[in-house]
């Protein structure tokens, strides 16, 4: 549970490095859609990708997710999980 | 009080009264004359109509309003009227019975993608595309009058395979596709709104997001009726153009400084004063249009409930190339984003992080660009005149290549500021940076600017010419 919590936390530590100018992460809901809400925009993605490959070794392509299903906090934390099976 | 009208969707009163009756008649008579005003697809009022008395029912009478837009894509082929049944109207109903067949088919196809052969099930919208090149390759395309329905659908119909093949289509119903498929709300060859997985995500579930989806779509049409007035103005001003909403008015004021496609139509370059000032004006009267149309097809989605991102936002007051790209053609950026940059990036994950980017974007705003247009404009390649392509097709790659490689530098370049940590720019910086990114997109649409008879070298002159060569 720690290390779920420690994951998500750092998690939005990265997310508030790539947010749009004036948008914030802190309060944002596991299932609400950060690029349809504007807080980041599709192409940041990419750093989302490279983030999870370089700080969690996932291998996306090899586990089948495309970016739409990391467009969340709570899709991210489950591409996370999918890499750490 | 301006700002209060400006924000009607988002000020409680607006929205409370919205959903009453008489606001909802209001709504609609809204609605329907700003529709009107910009010459929405016909079935779109009464498809408006239906959807605002009977929300809950929204999918079913898109889907329907669908079919009838295939049926009215095929009508010319009954015309003339006067001449009674014949001939005409045997070809209308077959192909209109044959389109809805093929379309239901797509649909089905992915409802049962489980079913499909497993070659297809790995790469189902590259065999998409394998069969629209077949059609286009041994010229059905071009013959069958039923297949002028392939570029509309192909790229709606990626969306919906992208959706089956991730899993995501099961459970959902023909009429969910349908929709989409066939948009009354109109759109290009780009499905403005995206597929299914979008839309789901900005319908209107409570009558309160609906009332606030429709104003937010008035507010938006009534923003096209005053960019739609401020366009004309300026062409009237600049250009003196006589077909606008001011008639001649204004004329005799204006300097009549020639549109971008003149000055490269004519084989002898203007001062480089006057080269400038097409280029920028070029920019904002295209700017402007797409905003317009965008503003229509999304005022349309959001009318009808679907409260979906606008297709052009400011993307004048960008102060990065790809805050540009993403501003001014926001679906199309999202198509080529969704179909070829990520699929690019995952595949490249061997590569440096740099270089990752780079054959991403190549294959997005380069290759993908270019391959859409090759499907929109397949007529040209086609006909076999091969300087007539080269003409055509030279300055269009230029165009995307170094669309591209701004695009690659930009993202790098954002990603070494965000690391940097501080307030964005401000003052004459950001006035600098905005300048920087018109100048670029300007000079871009030297490349791709009608008349497609101009070469590259025409365009490198005119080029060289604006800066003094």
């Amino acid at each position: 549970m720690a290390g779920t919590e420690g994951t998500r936390a750092a998690l939005i530590r990265f997310l508030g490095t790539i947010a749009r100018s004036g948008q914030s992460v802190d309060n944002v809901a596991d299932d609400q859609n950060l690029i349809d809400s504007g807080v980041i925009d599709s192409l940041a993605m990419v750093q989302i990708i490279v983030y999870l490959e370089r700080e969690h070794g996932a291998d996306l392509l090899a586990v089948g997710f495309d970016p739409a299903a990391l467009a969340s906090v709570g899709g991210i934390l489950k591409a996370i999980a999918a890499g750490n099976q | 009080m301006s700002e209060s009208l400006l924000q009607i969707h988002e000020r409680a009163p607006f929205i409370a009264g919205a959903q009453t009756s008489a606001g909802k008649a209001l709504v609609w008579l809204a609605g329907c004359g700003l529709l009107a005003w910009h010459g929405a697809p016909l079935l779109m009022l009464p498809a408006f109509t239906l959807v605002l008395l009977w929300p809950r029912h929204r999918r079913g009478l898109l889907a329907l309003a669908a079919l009838g837009m295939i049926a009215a894509r095929f009508l010319p082929q009954a015309l003339p009227w006067d001449e009674g049944f014949h001939a005409g109207w045997l070809r209308f109903l077959a192909s209109t019975a044959i389109g809805v067949a093929a379309v239901l088919l797509m649909v089905w196809g992915a409802l049962r993608f489980d079913r499909l052969p497993a070659a297809i099930r790995a790469r189902p919208i590259l065999w998409l595309h394998v069969l629209a090149g077949i059609a286009l390759a041994t010229g059905v395309w071009t013959e069958i009058w039923l297949l002028t329905l392939a570029p509309v659908l192909l790229w709606r119909a990626s969306y919906l395979y992208r959706t089956a093949a991730a899993g995501r289509a099961a459970g959902t119903r023909f009429r969910d596709h349908l929709m989409y498929l066939m948009p009354v709300f109109g759109g290009t060859n780009t499905p403005y709104g995206k597929g299914l997985e979008y839309l789901n995500r900005t319908e209107a579930r409570t009558p309160e997001a609906f009332a606030r989806s429709q104003l937010a779509g008035i507010r938006l049409l009534l923003l096209a009726v005053a960019l739609g007035v401020l366009l004309d103005l300026l062409l009237v001003l600049a250009h003196g153009q006589p077909d606008t909403l001011f008639r001649g008015a204004f004329a005799g004021w204006s300097p009549r400084l020639p549109t971008l496609g003149q000055v490269i139509a004519t084989a002898a370059d203007p001062r480089a004063a006057v080269g400038w000032a097409a280029v920028y004006l070029h920019l904002i009267v295209t700017t402007t249009k797409l905003a317009t149309y965008g503003h229509v097809v999304v005022g349309a989605l959001r009318l009808l409930g679907f409260n979906v991102f606008r297709n052009t936002y400011k993307p004048l007051y960008s102060t990065s190339i790809v805050e540009f790209w993403n501003r001014f053609y926001y679906y199309f950026k999202e198509l080529l984003v969704e179909m070829f940059f990520y699929p690019a990036f995952y595949r490249s994950g061997w590569a440096s992080p740099r270089v990752r980017i780079l054959i991403a974007v190549l294959a997005a705003a380069f290759a993908g660009n270019a391959y859409y247009h090759l499907l929109r404009d397949y007529r040209i390649v086609f006909a076999g005149d091969w300087p007539a392509i080269a003409t055509y097709w030279i300055p269009r790659l230029i165009y995307c290549l170094l669309l591209a490689i701004g695009i690659w530098l930009s993202m790098l370049r954002q990603q070494e500021l965000r690391k940097r940590s501080g307030p964005p720019a401000g003052g004459l910086r950001r006035l600098r940076a905005i300048a920087g990114v018109w100048t670029y997109f300007g000079l871009l649409q030297v490349w791709l600017v009608e008349p497609e008879v101009a070469g590259a070298a025409r365009r490198s002159g005119f080029f060289a010419s604006l800066a003094g060569f």
